[in-house]
């Protein structure tokens, strides 16, 4: 049994949160208990299927890797969120909209700076001014 | 109905309507040119910021991203030979040649005017077809709308192709997100964990953000494209006026794309990548010289371009009428259905007929302003797209899915949500488990579950009235043979192999 591959650490990871679920459904009413007891006992079934699947090709090709290359990415969209909630929106706008397009190869910091501002402008019209939106302050300030 | 579809026309004709459609196409031109980019993402994006507007607004602006994306797909196609959506790959075996002999220009006009000839025959089939499937479905009871939404969820899984059983665990996973929030029959609160954000359930903007554009994000941000072998010549492209007739040669090739494009827009989950390839094979059979295919034939463009386009408005056919959506994006439109209030399905053409037959004219209109941009200028200026900067627009997107999911309900917990469903769509992207059951699995979750309920309390908790009726039985049997049909190809092809 290969454990390091994606899909079956996926499958697992299914697995564990419907029992998990499971559990939580058993203290519903039997007729709200009724679908996600359903839909949790299948994609046991399922998850058990692809496990199975995934360690039959296994066997084929041993070496199945786990690419971590969409990962910064995804980690730097947490930061930009995480930064609105400590620094405020506009701050965390200013700062990361150019520093993620830097990051990923844009150097351009003339069209960058240029951007960054009418892109906060437009925001600022549109939500503030128009809509009345109230964007995160932030906990920090 | 067809009188209220005319009576519908007036409200469509505001000017804040034709504008929504003008800049729908325009934007989705723009998003079907940069390669990542979709019209499902551009939709998912798009739809947190219409919640103010008003919905033929809303609903143009969404018909007209679907129209303009479709042909934008073959901008990249023709120029880089990279497809935009994947519904330009046939586009790029003659698009691509033609290119390089210095007729870019011309094959992006070939192509924006059969796609706004897909586009026209689509949006005439919805109006035609789908007022009288209407009718038939009104007839339906609860028993049988349980059935209907059990096709529904079937049908995406079993015809999408690829993995079965990662289609069914998707759709799980999406009936499983629809159960969240308070049970309103009798007050239960499910999967809440005591955060009152939850009661109401999961936003399906919240999900469509996360699912459908985080994962395009995260490509535009970590991928590069070669732009290296980018040629174009702006003075070789004529008036639209002038290579429009040059163009009416491919009149059999326009009419059968054409009707293989809706055709293949009705069949659920088989989309317009597969009507773009049928439609480039049939017409090279038909063709007088099928040697000069893949060497820069302009009726390669007009077949596959003219299909993939015939696919957008049909597929809205089982949508509109039984919340059946025949590709991802008409999923997502059902998403935009719903949060302006109007919930897919019959009733939906007795209570709101002005909106929905609104909404099938901004489809043809929207079609129809794809030949005014396939003019030298925005031929031209289009073409220039893909200069735009990958990282700067992958973090642009960032911060508007922020704004968009923020401002559903002004509150960070929307937007954390919204990270969890974007690292679900990114492994479900990498592992290939197929997104749309997820979306529909949301939306029928919640259907399914109270025709159910509803059935049964008609029956006094007897299963038996699920199997009653003769239109109940008749949609067993449906769903029978969905689920079958490819379990016996798959035999059969074994035992052939």
């Amino acid at each position: 049994m290969k454990f390091a591959r994606p899909q079956t650490l996926a499958s697992l990871a299914f697995i564990f949160g419907s029992i998990y679920l499971l559990f939580e459904a058993s203290t519903f009413k039997p007729a709200s208990a009724l679908l996600p007891f359903a839909m949790l006992t299948s994609l046991i079934v399922l998850s058990f299927i692809l496990i199975f699947m995934d360690q039959m090709e296994a066997k084929d090709e041993p070496t199945a890797h786990i690419s971590l290359r969409s990962g910064k990415a995804y980690l730097f969209t947490i930061g930009f969120v995480v930064s609105i909630s400590l620094l405020g929106f506009y701050p965390s706008l200013v700062m990361g909209l150019p520093l993620i397009a830097y990051v990923f190869g844009f150097r351009d910091f003339k069209f960058l700076a240029g951007a960054t501002a009418v892109i906060a402008l437009i925001i600022y019209g549109l939500f503030d001014l128009v809509m009345h939106k109230d964007f995160p302050t932030g906990i920090l300030f | 109905m067809y009188e209220m579809l005319l009576m519908a026309l007036p409200n469509v004709l505001y000017l804040e309507n034709l504008l929504a459609v003008t800049f729908g196409v325009v934007a989705g031109i723009c998003v079907g040119a940069m390669p990542g980019l979709s019209a499902t993402m551009a939709i998912s994006v798009l739809i947190p910021f219409t919640f103010g507007m008003e919905p033929l607004v809303a609903l143009g602006l969404m018909a007209g991203i679907y129209n303009g994306a479709m042909y934008g797909g073959a901008i990249p196609a023709v120029l880089l030979k990279i497809p935009g959506t994947p519904a330009a790959v046939a586009t790029t075996f003659d698009g691509y040649p033609m290119a390089q002999k210095g007729r870019a220009g011309e094959a992006l006009q070939v192509a924006v005017v059969s796609s706004a000839i897909g586009g026209i025959a689509s949006a005439l089939s919805l109006m035609l077809l789908a007022p009288p499937l209407a009718q038939v479905t009104l007839l339906f009871g609860p028993a049988e709308m349980f059935w209907i939404a059990v096709i529904g969820l079937l049908s995406i899984v079993f015809l999408l192709g690829g993995n079965i059983v990662k289609g069914l665990a998707s759709a799980c996973f999406g009936v499983l997100v629809s159960i969240v929030g308070t049970d309103t029959l009798n007050g239960t609160d499910r999967f809440t964990f005591d955060y009152f954000e939850l009661l109401d359930g999961i936003h399906i903007v919240v999900l469509l953000v996360g699912l459908y554009a985080m994962p395009p994000v995260v490509d535009l941000l970590q991928t590069t494209i070669d732009i290296s072998n980018f040629k174009y010549d702006k003075s070789a492209t004529r008036s639209i006026w002038v290579a429009l007739p040059k163009m009416l040669r491919f009149w059999k090739t326009w009419l059968k794309s054409s009707l293989i494009g809706i055709w293949i827009g009705i069949l659920p989950g088989a989309g317009g990548s597969m009507a773009a390839f049928l439609s480039y094979n049939e017409a090279k059979r038909n063709s007088d010289n099928p040697e000069e295919w893949g060497q820069g034939e302009p009726e390669g463009v007009a077949a596959a371009e003219t299909s993939n386009n015939a696919d957008t408005a049909s597929a809205l056919i089982p949508a509109l009428t039984l919340g059946i959506p025949g590709t991802a994006v008409a999923a997502i439109m059902l998403g935009g259905l719903l949060i302006h209030g109007l919930q897919p399905g019959p009733m939906l053409f007795r209570e709101s007929p002005e909106i929905v037959f609104g909404f099938m004219w901004q489809f043809l209109f929207g079609a129809i302003l794809l030949i005014f941009l396939g003019g030298s200028l925005a031929t031209n200026s289009f073409a220039q797209l893909l200069r735009l900067p990958r990282p700067l627009l992958g973090s642009l997107i960032t911060v508007l899915m922020f704004v968009g999911v923020y401002s559903i309900n002004e509150r960070m917990f929307d937007v954390y949500l919204m990270l969890i469903f974007g690292g679900v769509g990114i492994v479900f992207d990498k592992l290939k488990f197929p997104l749309p059951p997820v979306v529909l699995g949301l939306i029928l979750g919640g259907f399914a579950e109270e025709n159910l309920r509803l059935s049964l309390t008609i029956g006094r908790g007897d299963w038996a009235i699920l199997m009653q009726s003769i239109t109940s039985f008749v949609l067993i049997c449906i769903t029978l043979v969905i689920v079958l049909t490819p379990l016996i190809k798959k035999l059969r092809r074994k035992s052939a192999a």
